[in-house]
């Protein structure tokens, strides 16, 4: 088993009258796989890339999770699926523009999918750990 | 107009070969938003706690949920389900959402309105005493 550190850190001033400055840390000691890695896609709305197939992965316990990291690094706006969501059902899509990251707990229950809103090719830095 | 700076640091020393150290930072540009505590005093998504009202975000607007509960280990008592746009998995039929366990954070852009107007951001929880911390920042 090994250690993964989450910390979340978020600072705002001006916002609101007094300054925002939250710091949380996840530690989970249950990981045994994970990693980070970029692909490049050509994908668009009508024919979305698979970005994670489910069944790779293990099903989340009470004592462990799985966490998603995705970070749009190309140049192009992309949207992902992932609260088990396919075909014209995307009400619950994710926007991702250049540049912009995401982190959750994945339930690993259906694949995630991903397209471009824009034609071209982008590029995704990913990392799930399990 | 507020500048947000949210960054996320991921590290691990033992699961490769070589050492993970991953930090990334995003500044949002910003006019409404803030970050507090709410209960959840349901179980269920039919009446579950709207968190954010979908009429006021679009696309852009970056969440942040955290469960404050203590990790349980042995059942499911400390779960907290989010809910992006009260929407269904077409193929099971039930009710899609991001589920935090005791202790778990994340950060995730909501389309709100440029989704759909009716669709609001809502939680419940696993029991009636469930807390959720949030921020909302657009």
């Amino acid at each position: 088993m090994a250690t993964l550190n989450l910390t979340s850190s978020i600072s705002a001033t001006g916002l609101t009258t007094d300054i925002i400055a939250s710091t949380v840390l996840l530690a989970n000691a249950n990981i045994t796989t994970g990693g980070i890695q970029r692909v490049s896609t050509t994908a668009v709305k009508a024919s979305k890339a698979v970005l994670l197939d489910a069944s790779t992965f293990p099903d989340p316990t009470n004592t462990t999770s799985v966490y998603l990291y995705v970070k749009n690094v190309g140049p192009n706006t992309i949207r992902l699926s992932v609260l088990n969501e396919t075909g014209t059902n995307d009400e619950a899509e994710i926007s991702l523009s250049s540049g912009t990251w995401m982190m959750f707990p994945w339930a690993a229950a259906t694949d995630i999918t991903m397209y471009q809103t824009a034609a071209g090719t982008t590029v995704v830095e990913y990392g799930v750990f399990a | 107009m507020a500048t947000v700076t949210n960054i996320i640091t991921l590290t691990s020393n033992d699961l490769t070969s070589d050492a993970i150290s991953l930090s990334v930072s995003n500044d949002l540009s910003a006019t409404k938003g803030g970050i507090s505590r709410i209960p959840l005093a349901t179980t269920v998504i039919a009446s579950a706690t709207v968190l954010a009202p979908a009429a006021q975000f679009s696309e852009g607007a970056k969440i942040w949920l955290y469960n404050p509960a203590v990790r349980d280990a042995t059942g499911a008592t400390d779960r907290i389900y989010v809910s992006l746009s009260e929407a269904v998995d077409p193929t099971t039929a039930a009710f899609t959402t991001i589920m935090l366990k005791g202790g778990e954070w994340a950060v995730i852009p909501w389309m709100g309105a440029t989704k759909d107007t009716d669709k609001n951001l809502e939680a419940y929880g696993s029991s009636g005493a469930m807390i959720v911390e949030f921020g909302i920042f657009q």
